[in-house]
């Protein structure tokens, strides 16, 4: 389960992560960004960091690119 | 470890949720666009300009401002749940902190960094 | 008869003993489909609610045609926005455009699965539950940004942004006005922060922590006083101006969503949850759903009486005054916290 779960998030993170730098539209990839951040949040709480996971969800996609859409749009 | 399983049943759910709803409504839709319709919206009148207008940068300031208070809330969680183990020291250290953010806020306020151009 | 049924439970009970980890998965997804299903039905009956109330504080009747007392108005409601005619603006990004409303109702649902319903009646007991509410209220605000953006229409524009700069100011004060909280309870797992409230419930303690996030809640949800980002008489619909049909349904039904989990997370975090005296434990639940019902109302109240701020005012009462009194509130409980335990 655990093993299933932590190749699903990192090959999401991967994707979109390559989606980021091979889309046209920056708005679409600081979205695609956010949607890397959550993967990796998940990863965090795979490996027992609940707080961190928490807190990049918080802070790096909610604060972070919250901040780059500003500037993007 | 458990336990954060149902927090990814929800999420696929949730999303699963809004996906049927979005597509369902895609296909009982009617459907009868003219360019008119098309058109974005302004009161009735013929658009004037595009919608791509500069942002103000006074967004980009409270972005900013927003992290770097994010990030002292976020030392400020730990510090909350142990605090009862931590004693006078943890006590002192974190007014010692907040005092630190305190001094970069009077500042903000000082250079009326967030002042939205209220009409005097 | 009975004698069947008394032999299932047994087999279940057998199986369910070998197998601890699918029957914890098939519970949780009963519990998810439950909670589900009951969010959409109490979120369409609050916004019944809401018509009746704001009629009758008018002086006139809210919907009384479709079935007793209009109570069939909101399958009515959603009948209809299904079938209206829906229409993306051309010059639109329709991904994000489509993308903007799913934005905006997941995150409220899913902060439901921390809130603690009545003893044991939660979905999942996570050790960081409460941060979990935050990260989904962060969350949140792209619905907003994005729906304005992808609109492709200068009104929206201004709403979306003017609303996200908004929700981003007041969810600092929320996240602080939490930590008086913590330091009372000592975890951040909701279930324990509801245990700890079994003699005396955080609002006697934190009253300017509680005050402040109602006031934090109502300018997170865009709720009036604070829904300049979506009002009608300055900014057409602000950021959802252009959207039509289930979208703006599930806009709609977001919003309403938000405004239930935030009052659930207030009545879970300073009403002491499902604590209340004379009712059973298998009762217990019942005092949460009061609770609520009241936080709800008053967020209905406030709507249909109090004028909509300006949006510096607003601001200013974000950065200026709810900032510095939430921190100052952390500081004064962490001193009083530390000179009342025993050391």
């Amino acid at each position: 389960m655990i093993p299933a779960l932590f190749i699903g998030f990192s090959l999401l993170l991967l994707v979109s992560g390559l989606m980021v730098v091979l889309h046209k539209s920056p708005v679409t990839s600081a979205m695609f960004l956010v949607v890397a951040f959550c993967a990796l949040a998940g990863i965090y709480i795979l490996l027992h960091a609940e707080f961190i996971g928490m807190v990049q969800v918080i802070v790096y996609a909610g604060a972070i690119m919250v901040l780059f859409l500003f500037v993007i749009m | 470890m458990r336990e954060y399983l149902p927090v990814l049943m929800f999420i696929i759910v949730g999303i699963g949720f809004a996906g049927v709803t979005l597509g369902v409504s895609q296909f009982i839709v009617p459907r009868r666009s003219t360019a008119k319709k098309m058109a974005p919206y302004e009161c009735g009148v013929e658009p004037v300009g595009t919608a791509r207008q500069r942002v103000e940068i006074k967004f980009y300031l409270v972005a900013v401002l927003f992290i770097l208070f994010d990030i002292e809330a976020v030392f400020l969680y730990p510090w909350a749940v142990a605090f009862r183990r931590l004693g006078l020291y943890g006590l002192i250290e974190m007014v010692l902190f907040v005092a630190v953010l305190l001094v970069g806020y009077l500042y903000l306020l000082q250079k009326k960094a967030l002042d939205w151009n209220s009409p005097s | 008869m009975k004698r069947l049924l008394a032999d299932a439970l047994q087999k279940y009970h057998v199986w369910a003993a070998e197998h601890p980890d699918p029957t914890f998965a098939i519970w949780a997804f009963i519990k998810i489909f439950i909670i589900l299903n009951v969010t959409l039905v109490v979120v369409s009956y609050l916004v019944w609610a809401e018509r009746k109330i704001c009629g009758r504080m008018q002086g006139r009747f809210g919907p009384n045609r479709v079935g007793w007392f209009g109570l069939l108005q909101p399958w009515a409601d959603v009948v209809k926005l299904f079938f209206k005619e829906e229409f993306v603006p051309g010059s639109a990004n329709k991904v994000l455009y489509s993308i903007a409303p799913a934005l905006a109702i997941v995150p409220a649902l899913i902060s439901f699965s921390i809130v603690p319903f009545g003893p044991g009646l939660h979905v999942t007991d996570l050790n960081v539950g409460l941060l979990l509410f935050l990260a989904m209220s962060s969350i949140g605000v792209y619905a907003v940004t994005l729906g304005g953006w992808a609109s492709n229409n200068k009104y929206a524009l201004i709403g979306g942004l003017r609303s996200s700069a908004q929700m981003i100011s007041y969810e600092l004060a929320m996240g602080i006005s939490t930590i008086g909280v913590l330091l009372l309870a000592g975890s951040l797992s909701m279930v324990d922060i509801v245990k700890a409230q079994e003699h005396t419930w955080f609002v006697a303690f934190q009253p300017v922590a509680f005050l402040m996030f109602m006031i934090t809640a109502f300018a997170e949800t865009n709720r009036t006083p604070f829904d300049l980002p979506e009002a009608e008489s300055e900014l057409v619909a602000g950021f959802h101006t252009e959207y039509s049909s289930m979208k703006f349904g599930l806009f709609f039904l977001g919003e309403y969503s938000n405004v239930i989990t935030i009052c659930s997370i207030a009545v879970t975090l300073f009403l002491g949850g499902w604590n209340g005296p004379w009712l059973p434990q298998s009762l217990k639940f019942l005092w949460f759903f009061a609770k609520l019902a009241v936080l709800v109302f008053v967020f209905v109240w406030a709507r249909w009486t109090l004028p909509r701020f300006r949006y510096d005012q607003l601001m200013d009462l974000g950065w200026k005054v709810l900032l510095p009194v939430s921190i100052a509130n952390v500081m004064l409980t962490a001193v009083v916290v530390y000179m009342r335990v025993p050391r």
